[in-house]
């Protein structure tokens, strides 16, 4: 908790790495185009500033709605109230992709159970392979 | 577990090495996993039961008759059915001096003939237990020949492929090729070879084309050269047609393939949910905030991200520039109102960075001052909240000249 209060500054922004890594992600379509350390700087605190107004806009769609948690949907209808509707169809689709993740976490797949056989039929497999063997050698 | 575990692979990867030794001598008491490498082994069986029967009576037929396979025929029809991309192999082997690899060359069109994309492994298998004579050994050991035919052989057209070959194997027609004739002779009949044949004389002609279009355009991606190929192996002979369809379509599959790695790119890193949530939470008036929030707060951002990068990086290419420079993000966030929001933090560009103006309230408040103390209009048109934004980009411009003025002052 006090981590919270004093992480302060350093913590509110975003990581320098990500964020170059990400910015490099976009730029390498456009071959030869690189960011410099300060428009750098300048873009994460633009991050930080986008996501303090989503979050502040969420927060009073929220309040309205009389909830206690911030939700999908706020941050939804605060996008749309920003000026930034385009991006709705895509936020949406991200979440719903999340929300599988987490469902198909549960599940892990097994190999055995992939192979669609018993243990007996396996087996079973084995041993007429094996027979298959012998008599082509004898 | 661990034997289940084997067990289901065990058919995928047949085990050559214990298959080799074991081949000649029954399966007497294997350990436990030579019994997995056997329980392959019947796969192979199946397959290979044709290849035993000529495997055994080769070195006879040899013997008895030398002369009965016409060698022309063989010759003429090994090369349609051995791409050039198989004989590089076989011929690299060669050189490299082991005359079992150089043996499984001549049974090619065997290997090709099966349906299964398994198969080259028993193929080898084969092969090694059949363990050249050693009578054989010689005439395969002649890698300045073949090494510089191998060279020649890599782009000349079909049929200069087949006198080379011709050539190449008059040379030990007696020992080897005989005896890959006469296995091919038995081979084929059960094996339908006209049908490999038509399919594997492509190959070649499919190489000629995707050499021209490679030779036309060099700077042409993979894909491009691929599909290129493609259209080569439909039209073989007319090449100009296929090159020219190429050129034509080229130029969209190259966007769409752009759009798509920049559509790729994007997607790939993502920003830790953890740091988004607590900046979100950084606001005081913002409370709990639901597991999904900060992961469709991340990517509303990376949206953002991605639409502020590369407008930036359009300016830093109408500049004439590889670097995207502070001021072009801020000349694109004062160019379009979507973003007025980050005006504050923008204005604090040029130089005025290290100037140390903490946060955007601060900052403007310092202004504020120093604009009352210096214009009162401008202070004026501050003030309102839907103004501010609109006068934003002017009174940060004038208050930060005022600020220095009135610090030299």
């Amino acid at each position: 908790m006090s981590d919270h209060e004093f992480g302060g500054n350093d913590d509110l922004s975003l990581p320098k790495a990500t964020v170059q890594k990400i910015v490099g992600e976009i730029l390498s379509g456009s071959s030869g185009i690189a960011f410099s350390k300060e428009a750098r700087d300048v873009l994460i605190e633009c991050c930080v500033e986008f996501i303090t107004l989503i979050s502040s806009e969420a927060n009073e769609i929220s309040e309205k709605e009389a909830k206690k948690t911030i939700a999908c949907d706020h941050i939804i209808k605060a996008l749309d109230q920003l000026g930034f509707p385009d991006y709705v169809p895509a936020v949406l689709e991200a979440a719903a992709e999340h929300k599988e993740v987490q469902k198909g976490r549960e599940k892990k797949a097994n190999k055995l159970e992939q192979s669609g056989l018993s243990l007996e039929e396996l087996e079973r497999l084995q041993q007429e392979q094996f027979a298959a063997a012998a008599a082509r050698h004898n | 577990m661990s034997g289940d575990d084997t067990g289901t692979y065990a058919p995928k990867s047949p085990d050559l090495s214990s298959f080799y030794s074991a081949g000649p001598t029954p399966p007497a008491e294997p350990a436990e996993p030579q019994f997995l490498s056997q329980q392959s082994r019947p796969d192979f069986s199946r397959l290979q039961s044709p290849p035993r029967t000529y495997s055994i009576p080769n070195p006879q037929h040899q013997a008895s008759a030398p002369q009965s396979p016409p060698p022309q025929a063989f010759a003429q029809a090994r090369p349609a059915n051995n791409p050039t991309v198989y004989q590089a192999p076989g011929f690299g082997g060669v050189g490299v001096g082991h005359p079992s690899i150089a043996q499984h060359e001549y049974y090619p069109p065997r290997a090709a003939s099966y349906p299964m994309t398994g198969y080259s492994q028993p193929g080898t298998g084969y092969t090694a237990t059949q363990a050249p004579p050693p009578q054989q050994q010689p005439p395969y050991y002649q890698p300045p020949y073949r090494g510089g035919s191998f060279q020649h052989q890599q782009y000349p057209p079909p049929q200069q492929q087949q006198q080379q070959q011709q050539q190449q194997q008059q040379t030990h027609q007696l020992q080897h090729e005989l005896l890959a004739a006469q296995a091919q002779a038995q081979v084929r009949p059960p094996y339908d070879y006209p049908v490999p044949a038509t399919e594997y004389a492509s190959p070649p002609l499919q190489a000629q084309a995707q050499a021209q279009a490679q030779a036309q355009a060099d700077a042409m991606p993979p894909r491009r050269a691929a599909a290129a190929a493609a259209a080569a192996v439909l039209a073989a002979q007319t090449g100009s047609n296929t090159e020219g369809d190429d050129g034509s379509s080229s130029p969209a599959a190259a966007t769409a393939a752009a759009v798509a790695s920049i559509e790729a790119a994007t997607v790939k890193t993502k920003f830790p949910t953890a740091r988004i949530k607590r900046i979100m939470q950084a606001d005081e008036e913002v409370g709990k905030v639901a597991q999904q929030t900060p992961i469709a707060v991340g990517k509303a951002l990376e949206l953002f991200m991605v639409a502020l990068v590369t407008k930036s990086a359009e300016v830093a290419r109408q500049r004439n520039s590889k670097r995207v420079s502070a001021q072009m993000l801020k000349q694109v966030v004062e160019g379009d109102d979507q973003w007025d929001f980050l005006r504050d933090i923008v204005g604090k560009v040029e130089g005025e960075e290290k100037g140390g103006k903490g946060s955007g309230s601060q900052s403007q408040g310092g202004r504020g001052k120093a604009e009352s103390s210096e214009t009162d209009e401008e202070m004026g048109g501050g003030g309102g909240g839907g103004d501010a934004a609109a006068g934003a980009k002017k009174k940060r411009g004038g208050g930060r000249k005022k600020k220095v003025q009135g610090e030299k002052a």
